[in-house]
């Protein structure tokens, strides 16, 4: 039966996904069917914005495109948010690693990606 | 009555807005709206600085709840040591706030687990700070009868109205009644549809796309293109995010269940600019015309005719 096709957007985030996990589950499940499965506790689809959290403390960047928009807004073209005080960032980072967040997510906070 | 209730306006306060992470990067113009609306009634208001992700809890509370708890009480202890009460008009940010707060002052054993962590950021929650969503401090703080005041052109036009869900925390007869009654303030014709108290299916995407898009977004869309109306109002960053989402699915994989078939060209638009054009502020000053995904200019046209 011919598998159901998926929106291309939601395809693209998947896709995002994969470019970011060392150990993909649904490929390896076929490939050692014996072996014991288990979900990964962050879902693939959230994989990408958990990662700019974690690198940005918020989940959308701020680029050339919406830094213009924000000046025709008559905005000064970066927030004051952790996009410029990234110190805050930073200290999300310490506060992340003491709670073992990347553990937790099985995210490698060095190579910046999940293990699976 | 939870512990995290709103306290009281007293004179002398400072509102810190909460800028979350979708404004910033994809709403300008309700961001600039939001400051002028401020800057008219007269409010002691500024940015509240250094403000990470709120952090989400759809996505965090079903990850790893302490997580939630202590990277929103990371927020809470900033907004804190700023000296403001933390304003949100994001309902998901609002929420991820009221509700850790609300936790944390009920149960001090979490308070000091999230203040263990908070530590080794030289970081510290009392528990002191004040969180309120945008619109109480409009109805509640300011009051209704001084935005009318301040209404200059009534704006004569007819929207279809997502107050979105995490709004109906304290009961229809709060924020989404605040909502409806500063629509009207500024002249607004709100219709009623059965879609109202739908979700905008933000969350659901992440689970099932399809019918996160298919039913709850361009079903919204459709009716509002059958109604005719002006706009969409709405108030939450999220749920914006979600509605411009389906946008550019329609426009990149068009529809496949029909129900919009030439297009969607119905405004999104925030309070914060309804208020602001009520106001007498032109468009062009909080650049309402720029980096929206539907374009405003039917809708611009219509308030400057004033039919």
């Amino acid at each position: 039966m011919e598998k159901e096709k998926q929106m291309k957007s939601y395809t693209r985030l998947l896709d995002s996904a994969k470019k970011i996990t060392e150990h993909r589950l649904e490929e390896e499940i076929q490939q050692h069917p014996w072996r014991r499965p288990f979900n990964a506790t962050a879902p693939d689809a959230s994989k990408p914005s958990l990662k700019r959290d974690f690198e940005q403390g918020l989940v959308y960047p701020i680029t050339n495109d919406v830094a213009g928009a924000r000046k025709a807004a008559n905005l000064d073209p970066m927030p004051p948010t952790a996009h410029k005080y990234t110190e805050q960032a930073e200290k999300k980072r310490e506060v992340m690693k003491d709670i073992g967040t990347a553990k937790k997510i099985a995210f490698d906070t060095e190579k910046r990606v999940y293990k699976y | 009555m939870t512990a995290a209730k709103s306290k009281n306006k007293t004179d002398s306060e400072k509102y810190g807005y909460f800028l979350g992470c979708v404004m910033p990067a994809k709403m300008p113009w309700a961001e600039k709206a939001v400051f002028l609306v401020a800057d008219k009634l007269g409010l002691n208001w500024d940015y509240m600085k250094e403000t990470l992700c709120c952090v989400r809890p759809g996505v965090w509370k079903a990850i790893d709840p302490d997580t939630w708890l202590t990277l929103t009480g990371q927020n809470l202890a900033l907004a804190e040591r700023q000296g403001v009460t933390l304003v949100d008009s994001c309902n998901g940010c609002w929420i991820s706030h009221y509700e850790a707060l609300d936790e944390l002052l009920e149960e001090p054993e979490k308070m000091e687990m999230v203040n263990r962590h908070l530590s080794k950021a030289n970081m510290k929650l009392e528990g002191t700070v004040n969180v309120k969503h945008f619109l109480q401090v409009l109805y509640e703080d300011v009051g209704i009868d001084k935005i009318k005041a301040n209404v200059k052109k009534p704006l004569n036009i007819r929207v279809m109205r997502h107050v979105g869900c995490h709004a109906r925390k304290l009961g229809d007869d709060v924020l989404p009644r605040y909502f409806d009654e500063i629509l009207k303030a500024c002249g607004v014709e709100i219709v009623d549809t059965p879609y109202d108290t739908m979700c905008c299916g933000l969350l659901l995407y992440f689970s099932d796309p399809k019918l996160s898009i298919y039913r709850n977004v361009f079903k919204k869309f459709k009716l509002a293109q059958d109604l005719g109306v002006d706009a969409i109002a709405i108030i939450c960053s999220g749920c914006y995010d979600q509605f411009d989402r389906g946008i550019k699915i329609l426009e990149d994989e068009g529809d496949p269940t029909g129900q919009l078939p030439q297009g969607f060209d119905v405004p999104i638009v925030h309070l914060s600019e309804i208020m602001a054009l009520a106001f007498g502020y032109k468009p062009e000053e909080f650049g309402m015309d720029v980096f929206r995904s539907t374009s405003p200019s039917k809708f611009i046209s219509k308030v400057a005719e004033g039919k």
